[in-house]
């Protein structure tokens, strides 16, 4: 899986916000949104081996099962508003700044012990969120 | 002067000023501060210079609780006891481990840290150890060049070790005894009782038996048990010929808190997501001043006190792949900032080494099965608690934690998956301690301070069996270090 990471443009970035926003509130959005499904891939890029990837995504959503429910997007919203990236910010971030965000909120994941245990292994649950996002985007890799 | 106790006439009486029983680590290392003394000194070994079966056979008896080791070959029954088998690894008790701790029934020894020092700096050179310094990892990185991990200080922290060869008693002291004109090593000499006076308040004989061969006793001024953390127990119950309870025992307490340290080797694996990292300084030994050392992690005494937990130490063993599907390797170029090794898969291996907390359910009684000297042998009940569970489910979720926080790795582990059951894994560390705790109180311990059993003038007892709690560190050290500052007392006591 290539690790490259394609900038994002900031335009499209606000839109998927507010695509985001209506979809985490469930107040329904049935727009495409291509930036926030490039953003989801992106992220998931970081990941290797993808069959392990989407066991760890689908044991964590037999735990929590509202996130098997949600949509990429609704998904990919929650991992940004995890990482504590907001519209304001989303302006001025690049992709190896949200990259950044996304590995400092995983390392402070295990400070604050906000992990949760797949299979025996300890794992932060951000980088089990982006997992669950992998899932969503390739679920045919077993 | 070393004696074949088959060869002594049958009911003879030897004279002696201080009767050491056992020539392990213990009665050897007391031995020694004798030497060149006025005071003549007898040592009772019930093995030979080397091991034999019929000797070892004495050790049998029946472990009713925890399954989780042999009592006949976790000891030794030879000149110089079990450190024919220790591994060498060495440091003191933490200060901590001295302490009472609200959270630890039955915690606190009498004396503390300090009191012990002068002690331990005496033992390292015994032991063939670099310099007395196990506060300063510091120190050591300056001489190595090597890096430690960066861990967060209310979690765990890595400590100094030290290595000794390991030191065979049998080998290194043997000739310093037999050339003392003031000692004598009694061979095959079993400690069948020690004859107290009508009201059990002295000791006037050790009587000796020899396997296929006579009866005999010593008579001495002071007797010192030095036989281990089972037997000296054993000894004290078998003693029972003027106070059926047997010696020491009047509150019960002979044989009750039977420690061990629980170890689960590995109870968990990092798979590093940073195969380059170096980890030499805990997984290889390192020379410094004459002396090797390497590091451990350990817990921290603001986490014990957080967290109610017991002490703890950790060893990381460095391993190439261990797992067929390591999850940790999903998140590899997450830690690696992008420039993923694809080929490297590193594993470490976590070796936790725990204390256990003092329980007066987990004990030696003598049983009515008789060995081939016709004494009652032991049965052991080692019982182990809800808190010692939890203490070892922590300290693997720490070691995970502070590895993904680094981004050095991910922890694996059947104990991680079900936090309330002990891994099937679970071993003893055969360092079997508290079977004669010391403490100021009759009421609570069975020797004092100065490891005199309580209320018997002339009894002392050597070994890991004085020990209340045992920290997580290994005992050869504090149990040398303690016979040191017992020689001490007793050359005082005796002048």
């Amino acid at each position: 899986m290539s690790s490259s990471l394609a900038l994002v443009s900031r335009r499209a970035f606000i839109k998927n916000i507010i695509f985001t926003t209506y979809a985490a509130s469930g107040l329904g959005c049935s727009f495409f949104s291509p930036t926030l499904d490039e953003l989801a891939k992106h992220l998931s890029s970081l990941l290797d081996h993808p069959p392990l990837v989407n066991l760890i995504g689908s044991a964590y959503t037999t735990t929590r099962r509202d996130l098997g429910e949600q949509t990429l997007q609704a998904t990919t919203s929650l991992l940004l508003n995890e990482m504590g990236i907001d519209n304001n910010r989303f302006e001025s971030l690049s992709n190896e700044n949200i990259v950044h965000t996304l590995e400092q909120k995983i390392r402070q994941d295990f400070v604050d012990e906000n992990t949760t245990v797949i299979n025996g292994w300890l794992l932060s649950r951000t980088e089990v969120l982006l997992c669950v996002l992998h899932n969503k985007l390739y679920p045919t890799i077993t | 002067m070393f004696i074949e106790s088959k060869e002594v006439d049958q009911g003879s009486l030897v004279n002696s000023d201080i009767c050491i029983i056992g020539a392990g680590a213990a009665g050897i290392s007391m031995a020694r501060e004798f030497v060149g003394t006025s005071y003549e000194v007898t040592v009772l070994e019930s093995g030979g210079l080397t091991p034999d079966q019929k000797t070892q056979s004495l050790y049998t008896g029946t472990n009713i609780g925890l399954p989780s080791f042999n009592l006949e070959t976790n000891r030794l029954r030879a000149f110089g006891g079990t450190t024919a088998l220790w591994a060498g690894h060495c440091r003191p008790l933490d200060s901590i481990d001295f302490k009472v701790r609200d959270w630890m029934p039955h915690s606190g020894w009498p004396i503390t840290r300090a009191d012990l020092d002068p002690y331990y700096e005496r033992t390292q050179p015994i032991v063939e150890l670099g310099p007395y310094n196990y506060e300063d990892l510091g120190f050591y990185l300056e001489k190595t060049g090597l890096k430690v991990l960066s861990l967060m200080p209310s979690r765990l922290k890595s400590v100094v070790y030290n290595q000794s060869p390991p030191t065979r008693f049998a080998t290194t002291y043997q000739e310093e005894l037999r050339r003392a004109k003031n000692i004598d090593v009694y061979l095959h000499a079993n400690v069948l009782e020690l004859e107290s006076n009508p009201s059990s308040t002295e000791v006037v004989s050790a009587r000796v038996g020899c396997i296929d061969g006579p009866t005999f006793s010593v008579s001495a001024h002071v007797y010192i048990l030095a036989t281990g953390g089972m037997e000296n127990a054993r000894l004290l119950l078998l003693s029972d010929s003027v106070n059926p309870k047997g010696l020491g025992n009047e509150m019960g307490l002979v044989g009750r808190y039977f420690m061990d340290h629980l170890l689960l080797r590995p109870g968990a694996d990092i798979s590093l997501t940073r195969p380059d990292i170096d980890l030499r300084l805990y997984h290889a030994l390192h020379s410094v001043q004459g002396g090797k050392m390497f590091s451990v992690l350990a817990s921290t005494e603001k986490l014990m006190q957080a967290e109610k937990l017991a002490n703890f130490r950790m060893h990381l063993y460095r391993h190439g792949p261990r797992f067929t599907q390591s999850l940790a390797s999903v998140f590899k170029r997450i830690d690696q900032n992008g420039q993923v090794d694809t080929n490297a898969s590193q594993s470490v291996a976590l070796h936790l080494v725990l204390e256990p907390i003092p329980n007066p359910d987990s004990r030696i009684q003598l049983t009515n099965n008789i060995d081939i000297l016709g004494q009652r042998k032991i049965s052991v009940d080692w019982k182990i608690t809800d808190s010692d569970i939890k203490s070892a489910h922590r300290a693997f979720e720490l070691a995970g934690l502070e590895f993904g926080r680094l981004a050095l790795g991910r922890a694996f582990g059947e104990i991680l998956n079900t936090p309330d059951k002990w891994p099937s894994i679970m071993e003893a560390g055969k360092h079997h301690s508290g079977t004669t705790r010391m403490s100021d109180q009759p009421s609570t311990g069975v020797v004092d301070r100065n490891c005199k059993v309580h209320d018997i003038a002339n009894l002392y007892v050597a070994g890991s069996s004085v020990f209340p709690t045992i920290g997580y560190a290994n005992p050869t050290l504090t149990i040398i270090a303690l016979a040191l500052r017992l020689a001490d007392h007793l050359k005082g006591a005796l002048r």
